[in-house]
């Protein structure tokens, strides 16, 4: 009984701050100021590289990011065109304090979605995910984005089975449009 | 970038399977968010506790299929009492994880919060459940909504820290525009 007090008691009390803290109006911080180096319309164009079993492709994205109200999230929608195959997605890129990362969830209609976890260093923006392969294989993969202005960025795309040894899978530029 | 169909492409560069092949379909699990597709409005009645004293929330929403037919992309406007966020926005996507054998819902709002529920159904009843960080503290989420005809369901929120004993949060009800 005891034991059942002290729990609703704790739960009160964190229930408590959650309000106080929601009372608090949260306001976005430096961390998310940063991602509106994506916001608006973009022109990707990648260079899938050749492999054992393939010659290699070319991809081409047309991408829209725009603020949530409140300046919390990014939400990006994107259309994509290769010779695997074309399709859309839509993409919400954020901060998490508790993580101390950026975060990137994806869907497309592929029925695909992902979650990446990003960090900047200067002009460099590095995502990581593990993404199930066939047979439950775990590969790994790294988007790697160099801003060379404000308005463009070159990027990679590697992956990994191990963490350690990554294959560059594909590379592009980015350019902002007007 | 579009992290996620950048290494399918890779994967399908290195496979001999190819596009045509692999041309995913939706499936009857994924068919069954049909019914959470159109406008709906959202009454409910937020109960007196901790964090104030209660109130109105109010909410209307769309949804609707992304190209493909394998997520439901949801917008909506609410509000509800000031203590706990006051007027808002938010988007959501609800889906089905294959891997996982559940549903998945990922919802982000103006208030910087974001939740990832993942789902089940049991005839007319859906379940999701979530936890969020507050202050550092994980506070477990169940939303159980009950189909009562096409065009209409009750809901209930609930909250917890141990997943045993649940607080009534919210409870209402959602009519199809």
């Amino acid at each position: 009984m005891m034991k059942t007090l002290a729990t609703i008691s704790a739960a009160w009390f964190v229930l408590a701050m959650a309000g106080l803290a929601y009372a608090q109006m949260p306001k976005p911080g430096p961390e998310h100021e940063k991602l509106d180096v994506f916001a608006g319309t973009w022109t990707l164009q990648g260079d899938l590289k050749p492999g054992p079993m393939g010659s290699g492709a070319t991809v081409t994205e047309n991408e829209k990011c725009e603020w949530m109200e409140g300046r919390f999230f990014l939400i990006c929608h994107t259309d994509f065109k290769s010779s695997m195959g074309n399709g859309v997605g839509t993409s919400v890129m954020g901060y998490s304090a508790d993580d101390k990362s950026y975060t990137y969830r994806e869907f497309n209609s592929w029925g695909e979605f992902t979650d990446s976890k990003g960090s900047v260093d200067g002009d460099t923006w590095t995502w990581v995910n593990d993404e199930k392969a066939d047979g439950g294989k775990i590969i790994k993969g790294r988007f790697t984005m160099k801003f060379t202005s404000s308005t463009s960025y070159t990027f990679m795309y590697e992956t990994s089975t191990d963490g350690t040894k990554w294959t560059l899978a594909m590379d592009g530029k980015a350019t902002k449009g007007k | 970038m579009n992290i996620r169909a950048t290494l399918i492409c890779t994967l399908l560069l290195f496979t001999a399977s190819g596009w045509a092949q692999m041309a995913p379909k939706p499936g009857p699990e994924v068919k069954k968010l049909d019914y959470f597709v159109g406008s709906w409005s959202i009454e409910g009645t937020v109960a007196q506790g901790p964090w104030g004293a209660g109130g109105k929330f109010t909410s209307t929403a769309t949804s609707e299929w992304m190209p493909g037919s394998f997520f439901l992309e949801g917008r909506a406007d609410f509000k509800m009492p000031p203590e706990i966020g006051g007027e808002g926005k938010a988007t959501s996507i609800m889906g089905y994880d294959a891997d996982e054998n559940v549903y998945t819902r990922d919802e982000f709002n103006s208030l910087g919060r974001r939740n990832a529920s993942k789902g089940t159904v049991s005839g007319d009843t859906w379940t999701w459940t979530s936890s969020q960080s507050y202050g550092g503290q994980e506070i477990k989420q169940k939303m159980t909504i009950k189909v009562l005809t096409p065009a209409s369901y009750s809901m209930k929120f609930e909250l917890s820290m141990d997943g045993t004993t649940w607080m009534m949060f919210m409870d209402g009800k959602a009519t199809k525009k």
